[in-house]
């Protein structure tokens, strides 16, 4: 039965955000294809060539057990793997990886929100974020994060040359090329490039009128004859025949070829913020803050880190900003729009 | 006259895959509502609303894999909001159940009144609707492309020409009324659940042989029921809401999503669907799914003038059965 509700007033609610919050994202990138082809210098040769899918194919592994704590009678056992696996095929030396990815606007607007006060203040100070900053500065490094290549993640490293095709699918005339992927840093968003700014201002242009901006990026990587690629991993049980690696495959015309999760390809692209602070008994050095993804708590699982745990987490800035006093940094409001971008459901309490 | 517009293809990524207690394609609702949105945006640009909208299918992947029964694929995302401590956000992602597919699917909407023919007036139709739909979701999963956009009047072969290869989805629910006359007919003791999964589940019997010549009188058979549809692809089929509490004013309840409309608990309505192959079809009209609200039933129907009776969800499982009349 429906519990009758004490009506709240608004100071009650100690929350810095509503109970309901939850806004959409605004990059949508697809699922990446990974396709296998020839390297060439000269781009306009590479549309050219008919790339062929990269197929999986299983591999059964005789290795030995060395993770910690195995018991002693066992550490001279084999231990038997089955998992699927991909490589290029032996007489080609290219991976081609291509997406669309779908910029849109509209971003201080929530889809589901139950205080219409914070949904009025947020529109003000988000209004006023657009006019005194705008949305170059964030555009700037999501476009970067195309033209470094990070989305490749794995198979971006150790590659000898990368070269990275962006296009308005809309509009054939706009085209991007950079050959020099390989060599951009990681963490450095400050790069001087004429091509990156035209981008960029592409990008904020549609963060800005709501005019939806479909791009076609294609990035092709020199990895060597053969070599292996690194497509997603399902998660999943293991099967009847103890298979226990299974990798991601995109169903296309002909036939199946192995691909990158959407997520995956998100999570590079919105891999932007070095404005939060490093922990204090951090040993790291220092001078080099690593990008790391957009994420309300900073929360980077692989690193068993959570960087915004308290004071800079997006809920204490949201509530700061939207305060009387709106006393935080440009970079964090950049933060916290580009969560808005994220997207997701931030509700405040239970 | 252009009374139709046909969204050709459209390639949608990561739907929900789930819709009450049936999985493989989104639920009806979802596409109507879908329809719904655009209209509202149509409507006040152009001055026409849609009034529903058909659903032809051509391509699906279900993000799920078979070991002994289906199992969905998920995926681990950080959560934006945690409960407890925030040393949560340095565990390992949560994996929160979900069932996605990807599809590629033509929608062709229903216009109340005919289209303007004017060339620059089309133009603008299409450069809008593009934009609305690039901009909206589809069934929770993500619009990435469509073909392209085009205006149609009554012409079938018209509209065929366009979205072939595809299968429709029509209401099947009326095979559902004549298998119950025949159970009634035949004085056959069944439940409706029982019923209604007849025409898709797998099932057997067991026969008693009365075989004279045979010694042994009990000698049991086994016999595959065959299912009442003897031809079609028939699936079951989410059709809808029925309320099961009283409307309530928004300020009586807890925790609401939103404070400005009543409120109502509501159940999954479940029917039949049947997937047709689009070379088949010979009439646009009785494709077109629409909303169709009723007291406490709120429904996707494609033909309302039929009155088909509505099973309660706690009749389903006891044998009185009693027509419910609208």
């Amino acid at each position: 039965m429906a519990k009758v509700s004490k009506k709240k007033t608004n100071g009650e609610n100690n929350a810095p955000v509503p109970s309901v919050l939850a806004f959409s994202r605004k990059i949508e990138p697809s699922d990446g294809l990974m396709q296998a082809g020839l390297w060439n210098a000269d781009v306009a040769q590479f549309s050219k060539q008919t790339w062929q899918n990269i197929e999986l194919h299983d591999k059964s592994n005789r290795g030995v057990k060395s993770q910690y704590g195995v018991a002693d009678e066992e550490k001279s056992q084999p231990n038997l793997v089955r998992g699927d696996d991909a490589s290029l095929p032996p007489h080609l030396d290219t991976l081609k990886v291509s997406f669309t990815v779908k910029f849109l606007g509209d971003i201080a607007t929530a889809t589901t929100n139950n205080e219409p006060n914070f949904g009025i203040k947020l529109t003000e100070k988000f209004k006023v974020y657009q006019d005194e900053i705008g949305f170059l500065p964030l555009a700037r490094r999501y476009a970067y994060n195309l033209v470094n290549g990070r989305f490749l993640w794995r198979n971006r490293v150790g590659a000898e040359s990368i070269i990275v095709r962006i296009y308005n699918t809309e509009n054939p005339k706009q085209e991007w090329i950079f050959d020099n992927a390989r060599t951009m840093p990681l963490n450095d968003f400050e790069v001087e490039n004429t091509k990156l700014d035209e981008l960029a201002n592409c990008i904020a242009e549609s963060f800005k009128t709501g005019q939806y901006l479909l791009l076609g990026v294609e990035a092709f990587v020199k990895v060597g004859l053969g070599q292996r690629v690194f497509p997603s991993q399902q998660m999943r049980e293991k099967d009847k025949d103890n298979k226990s690696k299974f990798l991601y495959q995109i169903k296309t015309q002909n036939g199946l070829c192995a691909g990158l999760h959407s997520e995956k390809i998100g999570n590079a692209i919105r891999t932007i913020d070095t404005w939060y602070e490093l922990p204090k008994d951090d040993l790291l050095d220092k001078s080099v803050v690593q990008a790391i993804a957009i994420e309300p708590y900073g929360s980077v699982p692989t690193q068993g880190q959570a960087y915004r745990t308290s004071k800079t987490d997006l809920y204490s800035l949201m509530a700061n900003w939207l305060s009387d006093d709106d006393n935080i940094s440009t970079e964090q409001k950049h933060f916290v729009v580009a969560n808005l971008i994220r997207g997701g459901v931030f509700g405040g309490k239970e | 006259m252009a009374s139709y517009i046909l969204l050709e293809r459209l390639k949608v990524e990561n739907a929900n895959a789930l819709a009450g207690m049936t999985y493989g394609f989104p639920a009806l609702t979802s596409f109507l509502g879908f329809t719904h949105a655009l209209s509202r945006k149509f409507s006040a640009e152009f001055g026409n609303a849609f009034t529903g909208c058909a659903i032809f299918c051509h391509d699906y992947e279900l993000n799920a894999y078979q070991d002994y029964y289906i199992k969905f694929i998920q995926n681990r995302c950080p959560p934006s909001t945690l409960k407890g401590k925030s040393a949560d956000a340095k565990s390992p992602a949560p994996i929160i159940e979900e069932a996605k597919m990807d599809m590629t699917i033509s929608v062709l909407l229903q216009c109340d009144k005919s289209l303007s023919t004017n060339l620059d007036n089309i133009k603008n139709y299409i450069l809008r609707l593009k934009q609305w739909i690039y901009s909206s979701r589809l069934a929770g999963g993500s619009i990435h492309h469509i073909n392209d956009i085009k205006l149609l009047g009554d012409d079938i072969k018209k509209l065929k020409k366009y979205i072939l290869p595809s299968f429709v989805l029509l209401d099947a629910s009326h095979y559902l009324q004549e298998h119950e006359q025949y159970y009634l007919n035949h004085h056959i003791d069944k439940n409706t659940f029982d019923r209604w999964t007849d025409f898709f589940a797998f099932k057997y019997q067991a026969i008693q042989n009365h075989n004279d010549d045979s010694d042994e009188h009990n000698e049991v058979l086994w016999q595959r029921i065959i299912p009442p549809n003897k031809k079609g692809w028939i699936v079951p089929l989410m059709l809808g809401f029925k309320g099961i509490s009283p409307l309530y004013p928004p300020e009586q309840v807890e925790n609401l999503r939103d404070h400005r409309y009543p409120f109502r608990f509501v159940e999954a309505i479940h029917g039949l669907g049947e997937w047709k192959s689009s070379h088949r079809i010979d009439d646009i009209q009785s494709l077109i799914w629409r909303y169709d609200c009723r007291d406490e039933w709120y429904l996707c129907r494609q033909k309302p003038q039929i009155q088909q009776p509505l099973f309660d969800v706690n009749q389903i499982f006891n044998d009185d059965e009693e027509d419910l009349q609208f």
